[in-house]
């Protein structure tokens, strides 16, 4: 049970106070990434493998929330941090279920490893790998108060974080364009269509 | 988050400081007060709100799954197709249509609205449809054969799903604790928000503010979902466990 809590905690978080958190994580030279991994391994002159890398001198830190190259890794890592351990969870709920006879027998005939794993676990667990994916597909493109909040209710710099809601929300509900609101919630549709078709075909298969 | 409800501004973003220089309770004190956000009311909001659209999206998809489970044929595919979609179709992409219906019902800025809004989930149905199909046909049949109305079947099938049922509450409760824009979208008034938009003012201060009020806020958020997990853990397992074994729809 502690086990499993420190996986479901990060989904507990709601998005808005995760945004909070990660403002921490990524605020400046004094974000915690900043701090503990880029600056002292990729600073121009001072990191541990900044010279080896041929990392300009000038470099000093990674501005993650207003650097247009990096808003979107930002973006990703959260998201990442949140939902890891809800996957893992539903991993080793459905590994629960599966037979022990089935890894029994196949540790019987030599099965070990990542044999194990290939020729027994993944084939078992298929279809938990399609489901977290079109889970994680919607929950990625329907993401919208963690980056919200994250970039002061915008896109960031150049909108290199803008995500569809986000647009759809400033154009219909901040600016009033809800005709280009709509076109935008319209526009989806395909998106969905796939992922619909791709869910039939997993329950066929 | 819990050193940082103790922290002063300058010792938030020091990344080499994990406790706070002094357990001072000033911003646990100063969220009590209520006088800079009514936290009392945004938490019972948000309690009602989730509670409201679980219980809801619960009933409905228990009732739609069950429908469903002794339809057959075509009718049966359209039927789950529909529920697939509307599992697949995010709430953002209704947002509009949504608020227009709001508007014409005269339910914009009520929270019927979102509890409405949020208890159709075609989430319920796809969930409750895999937990039926844990029950022995055999049981089925023999009550059929004992004259046991559709009434009394329903409520055979509430006994033999208990635990699904308390997995299911439990992880849409989580769901709508999140959900974010539709009370952004629906609702108006302060007094209506619940405690993550009516915690939106305390991000927009300014630097002087103390930030570990909000850290505070944050750790009270967090703790019913805890709670309710810690609480329906077991269940929770038990019905993902079944659930997620037949890949079967």
């Amino acid at each position: 049970m502690p086990l499993s809590l420190i996986f479901v905690l990060p989904i507990l978080t709601p998005p808005s106070v995760l945004a909070w958190i990660f403002l921490m994580v990524f605020h400046g030279k004094e974000g915690l990434l900043n701090a503990w991994l880029v600056i002292p391994f990729f600073h121009g002159q001072q990191g541990w493998l900044g010279p080896w890398l041929g990392v300009p001198e000038t470099f000093q830190y990674i501005n993650w929330l207003k650097d247009p190259n990096f808003i979107m890794s930002a973006m990703v890592m959260q998201s990442l941090w949140r939902w890891t351990g809800m996957v893992a969870f539903l991993f080793h709920c459905a590994w629960a279920s599966v037979p022990r006879d089935v890894i029994h027998a196949a540790k019987l005939d030599g099965a070990t490893g990542f044999g194990l794993y290939r020729h027994i676990m993944a084939p078992l667990l298929k279809h938990i790998f399609v489901f977290s994916a079109i889970m994680l597909v919607i929950d990625g493109v329907a993401s919208f108060s963690g980056a919200y909040f994250l970039l002061g209710q915008s896109g960031g710099t150049a909108n290199a974080g803008l995500m569809v809601v986000t647009h759809l929300y400033n154009q219909g509900f901040r600016w009033g364009y809800l005709g280009d609101a709509c076109a935008i919630a319209i526009s989806l549709m395909p998106l969905w269509g796939l992922l619909i078709i791709a869910s039939m075909s997993m329950k066929r298969s | 988050m819990l050193c940082s409800s103790f922290k002063q501004n300058h010792e938030l973003f020091k990344p080499d400081q994990l406790l706070p220089s002094s357990w001072d309770f000033f911003a646990w004190k100063l969220l009590w007060q209520g006088e800079l956000l009514d936290w009392g009311l945004g938490l019972w909001n948000a309690i009602f709100l989730s509670f409201g659209q679980t219980l809801l999206a619960a009933a409905l998809g228990f009732a739609f799954a069950f429908h469903i489970h002794f339809s057959h044929g075509v009718k049966k595919s359209i039927q789950t197709l529909l529920a697939v979609t509307a599992v697949l179709m995010p709430v953002q992409v209704m947002a509009i249509p949504l608020v227009n219906i709001a508007q014409k019902l005269n339910l914009y800025d009520h929270q019927l609205s979102v509890l409405l809004a949020g208890s159709a989930s075609g989430l319920g149905v796809l969930y409750f449809i895999q937990a039926f199909k844990r029950i022995p046909q055999a049981l089925l049949d023999a009550a059929v054969i004992d004259g046991a109305s559709h009434r009394h079947l329903f409520v055979m099938f509430f006994h033999e799903s208990k635990a699904h049922v308390l997995g299911f509450l439990l992880l849409h409760f989580m769901l709508s604790w999140h959900a974010h824009l539709l009370p952004l979208l629906l609702l108006h008034t302060e007094q209506q928000l619940p405690l993550p938009l009516s915690m939106r003012s305390l991000l927009d201060s300014s630097l002087q503010f103390p930030r570990a009020v909000l850290m505070a806020a944050s750790i009270l958020l967090i703790s019913p979902p805890l709670a309710f997990f810690l609480l329906g853990y077991k269940s929770l397992k038990l019905s993902l466990t079944a659930v997620l074994t037949d890949p079967d729809g």
